[in-house]
């Protein structure tokens, strides 16, 4: 019987132990790394909306989904607009947010049989998930010059390719 | 984090794979900007197409054979610091990432977590090429060069040696 303490570490972690959602959120903060502040804190706002809707319905009992899956899919966009350099208009990357958002939640179910630490995993995992992809945009959004740039680029291209074998995998297999 | 760990090892498993990897950066550092960052930009992303055919089950024959001498063709352009646009070397690197990608497709373990499995992977794979680009850019130097061209020469005899042994 884990503790409440511990609950609130795991779901701190949640988003990097589940490689299909750690991606996600690196693959967006790849993309928001190139708007303004100002941007940036919208699309953690839109993040955490539609983490409180994902973990909300959770919350609420829904059973399995395909979030994973669609995880992917948002992997593979972020990754190849991170790739190709891409200035994405704010709306593609709050709407990118939201639904990353809303997919870690609903991929987040708490395997746990009291509802008091499956509220504090919840919780935890929501707070997580956006404190990562502040941290990784805004580290990014700090640097500056060439090699930041073509680092980036090398990063969205591996997201991409790593979303779509898993996709791949889970769809073909 | 076990299909992490597992699909980071996996490309260490063949002298071949990880002798063709790391040519690809040499190349891409030898040729210089933008093929120093496209390469490694380009091959990570057609493997994964190759990787989908793979995980399909369609059948290709010559897959081994196609890999072995993907190491001996990248150690040879090394070792001659062969020039190239960067169109053809894309396409080059594309294609035999195609290959890469299609052999390990195949190989996802059963149980393993896919997207574990592939973004270790995918990570290790690029971290190889990263390898050859910082190996490669001594070649400004001459004897830095003169060691790049070598190292482009042993990956092509690496792979000749896979080559005659292969299925």
């Amino acid at each position: 019987m884990i503790t409440t303490v511990e609950a609130l570490a795991l779901g701190f972690v949640n988003a990097l132990a589940i490689p299909a959602q750690g991606l996600a959120l690196v693959g967006l903060a790849l993309v928001a790394a190139r708007d303004g502040p100002r941007q940036r804190r919208v699309a953690a706002i839109f993040l955490a909306l539609g983490l409180c809707a994902g973990l909300s319905a959770i919350a609420a009992g829904t059973g399995e989904t395909p979030a994973a899956l669609l995880l992917a899919i948002c992997a593979i966009a972020s990754g190849v607009i991170a790739a190709m350099a891409i200035r994405s208009p704010a709306s593609v990357v709050y709407g990118l947010a939201v639904v990353t958002g809303v997919l870690i939640g609903l991929d987040s179910p708490p395997r746990v049989f009291s509802l008091r630490l499956a509220v504090a995993i919840l919780v935890a995992t929501g707070i997580g998930a956006v404190a990562f992809f502040i941290l990784v945009a805004e580290v990014l959004a700090a640097t500056r010059g060439r090699w930041r740039d073509i680092g980036m680029r090398i990063a969205g291209s591996w997201i991409a390719a790593s979303a779509i074998l898993a996709l791949a995998a889970r769809t073909l297999r | 984090m076990d299909g992490f760990t597992g699909g980071f090892r996996h490309p260490f498993l063949g002298l071949d794979h990880m002798a063709a990897m790391v040519a690809v950066g040499l190349w891409g550092a030898l040729l210089g900007a933008p093929a120093l960052w496209a390469l490694p930009l380009i091959f990570p992303l057609i493997m994964a197409l190759g990787g989908v055919a793979g995980l399909a089950g369609v059948e290709v024959p010559g897959i081994e054979r196609g890999i072995a001498g993907s190491a001996v063709v990248l150690g040879v352009v090394v070792a001659l610091a062969m020039r190239a646009p960067l169109w053809f070397a894309g396409t080059m690197v594309g294609v035999f990432a195609l290959f890469h990608g299609f052999a390990h497709g195949r190989e996802l373990p059963a149980g393993a977590d896919p997207a574990g499995f592939f973004s270790g992977f995918v990570i290790a794979t690029g971290l190889l090429h990263l390898t050859g680009v910082g190996f490669g850019l001594i070649s400004r130097w001459r004897v830095g060069d003169i060691a790049v061209r070598t190292v482009g020469g042993a990956i092509a005899l690496i792979g000749a040696a896979f080559l005659l042994t292969a299925p």
